[in-house]
């Protein structure tokens, strides 16, 4: 049972009008029911029937993120990565160079690697959306694990070396 | 010691975020475009410039020299001994021109929208990275012995 559908268009500078045209869609022929926030960013597009926002302040950001029952998102690998560590099956919508939603078509293959992830479903046509919804109802996911990467310890570590000098 | 994050918007300056509590130790400031998601919780010296779009040579040019100026202007007031940054463009003449007049130490982290196939940027800065950080083996192959795995920030 859903009760809040997160919509995420990240904070790229080009507008994403695809997946928002397609999601007021569908909450007008009531195929979505369910209360829906979204996360403009640079998309200059008020959508009916559901809560718009440029951009969400952290606080707001984390607790709508806590609540939400599915995340649909553009797809960036933090917004995927994201959801997943936080156990909410996600909706990757690639933007398309073609249809001047981002600088090239790198999204394409987040969507494709991260999709092999259980508890992510890439939608690359747009009509597929409604499909991916259902199916995202019967997945059970568990919080993806995920241990503090080395990273971390290695540029401060760096860090600390140069600092000395 | 001071810091420098270049990065353009978007899920690039999100990945710098994420190593905030590192970098924060140290005097620190940011170059980057105007754009949104910054604004609040970034906390330190914020320089926002012309975006150069060097995909875009035809209107490119103009913006590229006052881009040019711009980060000069920057790197010579704050001198930064060391650049962090995962991209993208913003960051080639960043790099370059600290490296050159500055010898700043260069930080690269391969974004991690990168699984198998290496950025442009990354192959750009790679040559005078001091530091090359990818976050998905299956890109290690593509750039030299300097690179090393260090898994995802998110």
């Amino acid at each position: 049972m859903f009760v809040l559908i997160y919509v995420s268009l990240g904070t790229h500078e080009r507008p994403f009008y695809r997946l928002v045209k397609e999601i007021e869609g569908l909450i007008k022929e009531k195929k979505i029911k369910e209360k829906v926030i979204i996360q403009l960013g640079f998309t200059d597009y008020k959508v009916k029937g559901a809560k718009c926002y440029k951009y969400l302040e952290m606080k707001k950001y984390e607790k709508t993120l806590k609540n939400t029952s599915l995340i649909i998102t553009h797809s960036g690998s933090g917004s995927i990565l994201t959801a997943l560590k936080l156990g909410k099956p996600v909706i990757a919508v690639p933007r398309r160079k073609a249809f001047g939603e981002h600088v090239n078509d790198h999204q394409l293959q987040i969507a494709e690697e991260m999709s092999k992830q259980k508890g992510v479903i890439a939608v690359l046509d747009i009509k597929n959306l409604e499909d991916a919804i259902k199916r995202a109802k019967k997945i059970k996911i568990k919080k993806l694990k995920a241990g503090k990467p080395i990273i971390f310890k290695i540029i401060e570590r760096k860090l600390k070396e140069w600092d000395t000098f | 010691m001071k810091i420098c994050i270049v990065s353009s918007v978007g899920g690039h300056l999100e990945e710098m975020n994420k190593l905030l509590p590192i970098i924060s130790k140290y005097d620190y400031f940011y170059i980057t475009f105007k754009g949104i998601g910054y604004t609040k919780d970034l906390r330190s010296r914020l320089y926002l410039v012309t975006n150069p779009d060097l995909r875009n040579p035809k209107l490119g040019i103009r913006a590229f020299m006052e881009n040019l100026f711009q980060i000069l202007k920057i790197l010579k007031k704050e001198r930064p001994d060391v650049i962090v940054t995962s991209g993208a463009g913003i960051a080639f003449s960043v790099c370059y021109l600290a490296k050159l007049l500055y010898r700043s130490k260069i930080i690269f982290v391969e974004t991690a929208s990168r699984f198998n196939r290496p950025s442009l940027i990354g192959k750009a800065l790679y040559p005078i990275a001091d530091l090359f950080l990818v976050q998905w083996r299956g890109v290690l192959k593509y750039y030299g012995k300097k690179a090393v795995y260090g898994g995802c920030l998110f």
